[in-house]
């Protein structure tokens, strides 16, 4: 048989011999994500490391490599305002006067105090920003959510792709949500959606982070007793799951909090925390059968109960991290923790606060960030009989890929 | 040349410096480069394994045939006897011991795992690398790998401002 590509050849043992570049590359794709410094570190090694690192091959390799994203940090309303509270050594620029709705799939949805009729849209790791019009059904009370607009994309590195923001608002004179979603691919929003509530509540639209379940956009309404599903696929139709029985069996009675989450399976679950006990629950469907939730679990958070327990908890939100582990985050008196359901472990995420918590999850190589200075290798090709027709022409090499440029000298008469 | 003993296929791997290597097929296989060959049916008589010496390769049969028990299709005889945590413990402090080996001898073995597409071989290979990436400074780590800076001062230093967060 043939044998495949042969490697160098083995120089002495005395020698330290030289890598190639894919050998290299092998080598750096097995850099932490969550300690994301060391890849830059890495790229200051020489210019051949840099170029690597920086390049798009890479990026991609590494994403392979490594699947599920990195928790990067968190963004936190705090006074009104979007805060980062980071986890590594990742600090992205500051993002302005502005608070923030909703974070996902690399994007951060914002409202800007010098756009007050705008969303922004930001992305943390290239600083870029876009603005979008609030739709027309402004209600008193209302909520977004950002998400990727590829179809069957892996949300592993598609920050700067077509987007789509869901927009759910409530009024105070109506017993009903409207809803409509904006594509960055059309400039446009779509025509709203609305369904009544049918209950006599004051059922606001909470300013809870969003779900994403399937295809379908979950807000939770009147402190967490209604839940509106969006759906993003199909009809667009919006509708109302009841979570009133879930408190009527006791679990909320402290009011400690309530916070919607995607559960394994593709299904949507409910996180009720009274004092330092969790109750997950479930929802339920079937064919020809009504929605009902059903208990999944009960976690028992005494690892928070330090100090004096009349200090009230309060579920901030939940979030799946990756495929593994599903993540809660309590606030209590002793500071923000993030709680990994499956392991418990507990980790403190910041000092004191009552806030909406977003998670920021990305790869962070040296090529995400745009501003990394390149450094181009530029050479004179000199007079090749292939280049004699030519006036002059040089090649770039950058990230592997070879830019010829040709000059020609026009002269005007 | 493939023959059998005790049952078990063997494999002869030659090395281009004229060693020949006879070995299980179940161990060969731990290369997926190897197993592809086989499966292939490339492999009915001795498989050359292009510029790997005998050194660098008889350390690279020596780590399969530590590691086949837990990863190939015999592992089920050797985890009956032996708790999977404490065979997991096993490996790790003889893969310990398996990398003290020079800098040189440590790049062979990188580029052995790659050609021969040895996983377990190319992550416990390459972590030194990461460790001293992690673990060193800038110079350090050149050192380590005998690299020059090649980036002039204000190229290094337009690099650091503009990502003050990796280098705080």
């Amino acid at each position: 048989m043939t044998p495949p590509p042969q490697p160098q050849p083995q120089p002495s043992h005395d020698s330290l011999p030289a890598l190639p570049d894919d050998l290299i590359v092998e080598i750096l794709l097995r850099l932490p994500p969550d300690e994301p410094e060391y890849l830059f570190r890495a790229s200051l090694v020489c210019k051949l490391w840099g170029n690597l690192l920086s390049g798009r091959a890479f990026r991609r390799r590494y994403r392979e490599f490594h699947q599920a994203l990195p928790v990067l940090g968190f963004f936190r309303n705090l006074s009104g305002l979007a805060r980062f509270v980071p986890t590594t050594a990742f600090r992205p620029p500051d993002s302005g006067k502005s608070f923030a709705f909703d974070c996902r799939h690399g994007r951060v949805l914002l409202s800007d105090r010098s756009f007050p009729d705008s969303f922004t849209l930001w992305d943390p790791m290239t600083n870029e920003k876009q603005r979008v019009r609030h739709p027309a059904i402004r209600g008193s009370c209302y909520n977004a959510g950002v998400f990727c607009a590829t179809p069957g994309c892996d949300h592993l590195d598609c920050h700067g792709g077509p987007f789509l923001v869901a927009f759910v608002g409530t009024d105070a004179d109506d017993d009903g949500a409207r809803a409509c979603l904006y594509s960055s691919e059309t400039g446009v929003w779509s025509s709203p959606s609305y369904v009544e509530f049918g209950y006599e509540l004051d059922s606001y639209v909470d300013s809870m982070p969003p779900v994403m379940v399937g295809d379908a956009l979950y807000f939770t309404c009147g402190t967490g007793s209604l839940i509106l599903r969006y759906n993003l696929g199909g009809d667009r139709g919006l509708s109302v799951i009841d979570a009133m029985d879930v408190y009527e069996g006791g679990d909320n009675q402290d009011g400690g909090g309530v916070v919607i989450m995607p559960v394994e399976n593709g299904g949507l679950g409910l996180a009720v925390l009274n004092m330092f006990t969790l109750y997950l629950w479930v929802l339920k469907t079937g064919p020809g059968r009504a929605a009902r939730w059903k208990k999944s679990g009960v976690i028992k958070l005494d690892m928070l109960s330090i100090g004096d327990p009349r200090h009230s908890l309060c579920l901030l939100s939940a979030f799946a991290k990756g495929r593994a582990s599903d993540v809660i985050f309590v606030s209590t008196h002793a500071g923000v923790f993030m709680i990994e359901l499956k392991s418990e472990q507990v980790t403190k995420v910041c000092e004191k606060g009552l806030f909406n918590v977003f998670p920021y999850m990305s790869f962070c190589t040296p090529g995400t960030i745009l501003n990394l200075t390149k450094f181009y290798t530029i050479e004179l090709c000199g007079h090749s009989p292939a280049n004699k027709n030519k006036k002059s022409l040089w090649t770039f090499s950058h990230n592997g890929i070879y830019i010829e440029l040709s000059l020609q000298f026009v002269r005007f008469t | 040349m493939a023959t059998r003993e005790a049952g078990k296929k063997m494999i002869m791997l030659k090395s281009p410096d004229g060693m020949e290597f006879e070995v299980e097929e179940a161990v060969a296989m731990e290369s997926q480069t190897i197993r592809k060959m086989i499966e292939d049916d490339c492999a009915d008589t001795a498989i050359l394994i292009p510029n790997i010496n005998s050194k660098i390769l008889s350390r690279v049969i020596e780590y399969c045939n530590k590691h086949v028990p837990t990863t190939g299709a015999t592992g089920a005889a050797a985890s009956d006897t032996v708790a999977p945590a404490a065979l997991a413990e096993d490996l790790k402090i003889w893969d310990a011991e398996f990398i003290k080996v020079n800098r040189a001898t440590r790049f062979n073995l990188i580029q052995a795992a790659s050609y021969l597409n040895i996983k377990g071989l190319l992550d416990l290979t390459s972590q030194t690398t990461i460790d001293t990436i992690s673990d060193n400074s800038l110079e350090e780590i050149r050192s380590f790998l005998s690299t020059k800076n090649d980036y002039l001062p204000e190229e290094e230093q337009t690099i650091r401002r503009e990502n003050q967060w990796a280098f705080q």
